[in-house]
């Protein structure tokens, strides 16, 4: 929608006063319109509530709790960037799940910066390409992790699901038998083949795996 | 990097992150000197801006030590052997910084001999530079008020400073702080 323009209106927050005003100075040579700078969490609110800027740029350890604590309190739909000392998986990965649409290292050159933020003013997505085979082998394993829980639920019998439905309600053997109308013996060894069909260790972990099965079903 | 052709460098940046570098080249280059990153520059810079932490840094300084380059320290801990400017600063007080060594004048001026102050009179300083009044002083060295009063007197006339706030303000500057005399 917005072709390969920069955003007309930024809010910068940057713990670290040269890096902030060094790159609001760039931000402004470039093109953007407006830069409003925030020292930590709490001014970068303020500063996005009222000038509702395009995107929201923000140092991963911006003071006042870092990037985690701004995008969870970050009401507004603009897209937030994360610029961080170091391109690492685990950043990078903290970064999205708490909400940010882009993610940037400060070892990239200011073209790097000036195209991640055409890109979110776009409505696209920004990771770092090298950063791409990394996450997604992320996505993969977990989907894969989750069909085979999946499919290790699916291969319970009806009875045995009916078991497990019952631990997870929090019974216990005497109670399924009484339920289910079997004997306390019978309920014991339904127990027994749901753990080691789940594969799992216990009760509660068989449960806690049922939980997220029918959760990610939900979902 | 632009003007190379005809121009001398002026600065050349080298920082941990390629980001701020190429942002202060920018701000450099705005202020009409002639600029460039550590691996655009093709010959040594009148000025080094350097990040001692930044990768490759020791191999940079060493490449320009048989030169006339100046080097300003990015963001060290003050030390009394380099000229330091703080990322606690503005951009602006950065190019400032770099304009000051251009034209030959410290970033830091020259501090007075050390042998100006006393040694005395240096932890006197030290302490009022903590807050303590003229009595808290005396208990602590254990001399009258009237002595330290002579002393703070000798210090200001010394440092050519108006007031204690001044004094304990330019003493700060200029590193003449006493470390021993902070140790209760």
């Amino acid at each position: 929608v917005n072709g390969s323009r920069l955003p007309d209106a930024v809010v910068l927050g940057d713990e670290v006063a040269l890096s902030r005003t060094a790159l609001a100075q760039a931000l402004l040579q470039a093109g953007v319109r407006r830069v409003a700078e925030a020292g930590d969490v709490a001014q970068a609110h303020a500063l996005v509530r009222r000038t509702r800027p395009d995107v929201v740029l923000v140092s991963e350890s911006l003071s006042g709790g870092g990037v985690s604590t701004f995008c969870a309190q970050h009401a507004g739909r603009e897209p937030v960037l994360v610029l961080s000392p170091t391109t690492e998986h685990a950043s990078l990965l903290g970064a999205l799940t708490a909400g940010a649409q882009g993610y940037l290292g400060r070892d990239e050159p200011l073209s790097a910066l000036l195209a991640a933020l055409q890109a979110l003013h776009r409505g696209e997505a920004v990771v770092p390409r090298r950063m791409l085979g990394g996450l997604l082998h992320d996505l993969v394993q977990q989907r894969r992790r989750a069909d085979e829980e999946t499919s290790r639920v699916d291969a319970l019998s009806r009875r045995e699901r009916e078991v497990l439905e019952l631990l997870a309600e929090g019974m216990g053997q005497v109670e399924i038998a009484a339920v289910l109308v079997i004997s306390p013996q019978t309920a014991r060894t339904h127990i027994q083949n749901v753990i080691s069909k789940l594969g799992v260790h216990s009760r509660v972990e068989a449960v806690a795996l049922a939980r997220e099965h029918v959760s990610g079903r939900a979902s | 990097m632009r003007g190379t052709a005809d121009r001398p460098l002026d600065v050349v940046v080298h920082d941990r992150s390629l980001l701020l570098t190429d942002c202060l080249v920018a701000a450099f280059t705005r202020a009409g000197l002639t600029a460039a990153s550590s691996t655009e520059a093709e010959r040594a810079p009148a000025v080094l801006l350097l990040d001692p932490q930044a990768r490759g840094a020791s191999d940079v300084s060493a490449r320009l030590a048989a030169t006339q380059t100046r080097i300003l320290l990015l963001g060290a801990p003050p030390s009394s052997a380099a000229e330091v400017v703080g990322r606690d600063q503005p951009v602006a007080v950065v190019v400032q910084a770099v304009r000051r060594a251009l034209t030959g004048r410290a970033a830091r001026p020259a501090p007075p001999s050390t042998g100006a102050l006393t040694r005395r009179e240096q932890q006197v300083l030290t302490l009022v530079s903590r807050g303590a009044r003229n009595d808290d002083v005396s208990a602590t060295l254990g001399i009258s008020s009237h002595t330290v009063r002579t002393h703070v007197q000798n210090v200001l006339a010394k440092l050519e400073q108006p007031s204690r706030h001044a004094a304990v303000a330019y003493a700060h500057r200029h590193g003449l702080l006493d470390d021993v005399a902070s140790s209760p």
